[in-house]
């Protein structure tokens, strides 16, 4: 009998399928691990789970009863906890303090700190947490606060526990102690859910693997003592099984130069080391893709090329001031939604001139015709666009302004399949016009069929750089082709998910 | 009309109909009659010639502050610092006036405005330049300024420059003050309106063209809106605090040519008396919008000179609740007409 039975449950944002019709169950005093790349549809499950958010349809049900919650309240009544990747506690407060808050013992009217620290200084004990209850949390370790999150859970009597990327934020060492934990969960009968893209971790803690792709439950296997085929599971992360559609050519002709060069570039966010030795280059009329688990260093590498981090150490040689980028959030990053189209490629402009209403209009009117952007008028805000329409506004401004090096990170996340493909061709458009591109994306077969040369970054490196003979080999026969990229999908997930060393 | 102004308009509406509420029960817990009182200060500010001229005469310092704090504003810097900077600005264009005194009125009036607009502008790059490199907090940093010019101001005052036994500046001298409005309409008759008024509108003018139609002026809001958008589309966000705190808090400076070259003929201390503030709550009813602005200074204008005119009935002190109602009204009636116009889909 299923502890947690996921029944056709779906899930949609505009026009993107979060969650597609997923049924699974999970069944009571195992870890369960949920795997997937990053827009698969994890988390948007384990909201739903946890009464963040209502699914559109399909239900959840817990002990045979099905179940609605309309907020982490409620859940948690239901003795279901959750982990967040980004902890919430209060640092001006001690561990006992951020633990209670919200279910305070009273004693009469006044706060029962003395039975409260009975409690948690058992549960402390019993796991074995090592944690002292009176210190503040502002004292304590990035792995000490988890702990801190975890015990508030076992504080609340949780009988099911999700962790949401629990191991990205620490050490090796932690990640042992980690798992021993979980291990002493499981024992002491409870249900673990972890969501996780680490498979040398699946492989180590988890009783039952599901794996999402594009919102779609599309594998689920027992790992009894961790036997559980990595090659298997990589492939039904990232898809490999789907063929590679275009191969663009590159104008091989035209002399190389190299635009971009980073050597040896290192970035200290807070006190984790982010960027490690970092080295690459990246030629005229190139696309360099990036592949890698999202969290090893892309988004700070992209920011040091673009210029916005300066924090760093190491050489970076680039023609112009700053490459002009194509960031992965395009509400937060990517555009003023307040302002019209042509109102946004104004921001471009150096100098100070005035700018008429007709000739902004007009600006507008030829992105929306060129990049077929699906807009009722020129003078529309940028927010009411769809997302795909908002990225081709975006796109069509960076082009524009005509830098030689240009970073596209995540280009097609959240975007219907049509704005995909023409963005697609816009970023091959420019490769050929000589452009230097570094793709970012966690999108294996957006970086298989786009770039002509592939690195792989895992904890702030480059693993390993292809290069497109190893990419893609001309004359073979197609079954031998398929068997090469299979192997070669294989490769790639391995050194992204740090499992080949 | 765009949905968005008509919003606008609406919350603006909304908080005038509810404070307009307020004060009538107000002045009836007073005890006097509300028609009367309302007749008192629609015939004293309304009818009278010296009655407008005053009102429009309060009104131009509140125009130049709010349009120098509106540029502020809109790339989101909470600058509460115009009272220190206006002073200093003030300050210096009465001392610079003393000392260029045989040159031509004309040419006199610009050295003086731009002496004022950069002391005044230098006034607020301080906090500018600690929130660029340190990321302090502008609100912090620009109130203490107030507290640190106005002592430093009193301090030169006190011991170099005031008149004995005085607190005030030099006379710039009667020959070098500005027309008067009564001097070519005598319907002005006996007010303090003078030329500054129509510098105030063409300054409301160029800050309006400034903000809404320049590119200086896309990039300011673009920063104003998303700050962290601006800077992966690569505008210089740095630059965009230090300029619009230097311009914005110069323009502050141009209150003391109508104080000075208009009004008294010399800089004196508290002359000012808050209107620093006041300009904040101006700036805020008109939603930063220059030309609004000029509107919602009359407005104030109007409620100050009227607070005099019904001294007698209620107590002055009343109109400073009703300028109070109308910035916390004016809060509320955006967050409730915004999110009815969000429901129907309109914004």
């Amino acid at each position: 009998m299923s502890k947690v039975e996921f029944k056709n449950i779906s899930k949609r944002f505009g026009s993107f399928l979060a969650n597609d019709d997923i049924s699974f169950g999970i069944s009571g005093n195992t870890v369960h691990c949920i795997v997937g790349e990053n827009g698969a549809g994890k988390s948007t499950l384990m909201n739903i789970l946890f009464g963040l958010m209502k699914p559109d349809s399909g239900e959840i049900i817990i002990a045979d009863k099905p179940v609605v919650f309309s907020s982490p309240h409620e859940a948690i009544t239901a003795k279901i906890g959750m982990v967040h990747q980004h902890f919430m506690l209060i640092d001006d407060f001690t561990v006992l303090e951020n633990v209670i808050l919200g279910d305070e013992p009273v004693k009469g009217l006044s706060l029962d700190l003395k039975a409260a620290k009975e409690k948690v200084d058992a549960l402390i004990f019993q796991y074995k947490l090592d944690i002292n209850s009176s210190e503040k949390v502002t004292d304590l370790s990035i792995s000490m606060q988890q702990k801190v999150e975890i015990l508030k859970l076992l504080y609340r009597d949780s009988e099911i526990l999700i962790f949401d990327e629990p191991t990205a934020v620490l050490s090796p060492v932690e990640v042992s102690s980690f798992f021993k934990m979980i291990t002493s969960f499981k024992e002491s009968g409870k249900t673990v859910i972890v969501i996780t893209h680490k498979l040398n971790e699946v492989r180590e803690i988890a009783d039952k693997v599901s794996v999402l792709r594009k919102g779609r439950l599309v594998y689920e296997a027992d790992n009894v003592s961790g036997n559980i085929d990595i090659n298997e599971l990589s492939k039904a992360i990232i898809g490999g099984a789907e063929l590679i559609k275009i191969r663009p050519k590159s104008n091989s002709n035209s002399m190389k130069k190299p635009l971009l060069r980073l050597v040896d570039v290192s970035l200290v966010r807070g006190k984790r080391k982010m960027l490690d030795g970092l080295s690459l280059e990246l030629f005229n009329g190139e696309i360099l893709g990036i592949a890698g688990v999202e969290g090893n260093g892309q988004s700070e590498l992209a920011d040091i090329v673009c210029g916005i981090e300066r924090e760093f150490t190491g050489t970076v040689e680039l023609p112009d001031e700053r490459a002009s980028i194509v960031p992965d959030d395009r509400l937060k990053k990517g555009m003023i939604k307040e302002f019209s189209i042509g109102e946004n490629l104004v921001l471009k402009k150096d100098g100070n001139s005035l700018h008429r209403m007709s000739t902004l209009r007009k600006a507008s009117e030829e992105v929306i015709a060129e990049y077929e952007v699906r807009a009722p008028g020129p003078d529309i805000k940028t927010g009411s666009l769809s997302g795909g329409n908002q990225q081709k506004v975006v796109i069509a401004r960076e082009i524009a302004s005509g830098r030689s090096v240009m970073i596209f990170s995540h280009p097609t996340r959240g975007v219907d399949i049509n704005a995909e493909m023409f963005i697609h061709s816009e970023i091959v458009k420019e490769r050929n016009k000589g452009k230097a591109i570094l793709l970012i994306s966690s999108d294996m077969e957006e970086l298989l069929s786009l770039s002509d040369r592939l690195s792989v970054i895992y904890k702030g490196k480059i693993e390993r750089t292809f290069d497109s003979n190893e990419l893609y080999a001309e004359s073979q026969m197609p079954e031998q082709q398929d068997h090469r990229k299979e192997m070669l999908i294989n490769e790639i997930g391995k050194l992204m998910t740090g499992v080949s060393n | 009309m765009s949905h968005h102004s008509k919003a606008n308009t609406l919350s603006v509406l909304l908080s005038l109909i509810f404070t307009f509420m307020i004060l009538t029960i107000l002045i009836l817990l007073i005890g006097k009659d509300p028609v009367e009182v309302y007749s008192l200060i629609y015939n004293d500010v309304f009818t009278s010639g010296y009655g407008i001229g005053q009102t429009l005469f309060k009104a131009t310092p509140l125009i130049f502050i709010a349009c120098g704090l509106a540029i502020c504003f809109h790339a989101s810097l909470f600058n509460i610092g115009a009272e220190g900077q206006l002073n200093a600005g003030s300050f210096v264009i009465a001392l610079t006036a003393v000392q260029i005194e045989s040159l031509p009125l004309i040419l006199k009036l610009l050295i003086c405005a731009c002496a004022g607009f950069a002391a005044a502008g230098l006034v607020g790059l301080i906090p500018a330049v600690t929130k660029v490199k340190k990321g302090v907090s502008e609100v912090i940093s620009t109130i203490m300024m107030n507290f640190v010019v106005l002592a430093v101001i009193n301090y030169r005052m006190v011991d170099f420059f005031a008149v004995k036994s005085t607190l005030r500046t030099v006379s710039i001298g009667d020959d070098s003050l500005l027309g008067k409005a009564s001097d070519l309409f005598p319907f002005f008759e006996g007010s303090s309106l003078n030329v500054s008024f129509i510098a105030a509108l063409v300054v409301a003018a160029l800050v309006y063209i400034l903000i809404y139609k320049t590119t200086f002026g896309y990039k300011l809001r673009a920063v104003g809106f998303n700050e962290t958008a601006s800077r992966y589309i690569g505008v210089k966000v740095n630059k965009m605090i230090l300029t619009s705190f230097f311009v914005g808090a110069g323009i502050t400076a141009l209150v003391g040519i109508n104080y000075i070259f208009g009004y008294k003929g010399y800089y004196e201390l508290g002359f000012s008396n808050n209107i620093g503030f006041t300009a904040i709550a101006v700036s805020l009813l008109a939603k930063n919008n220059p030309v609004g602005i000029i509107f919602s200074s009359i407005l104030f204008a109007a409620l100050d000179y009227g607070g005099l005119a019904v001294n007698q009935l209620i107590p002055k002190e009343v109109m400073l609740v009703v300028q109070g109602l109308i910035i916390l009204s004016i809060l509320s009636s955006d967050s409730i007409v915004q999110s009815y116009f969000k429901k129907r889909g309109l914004i």
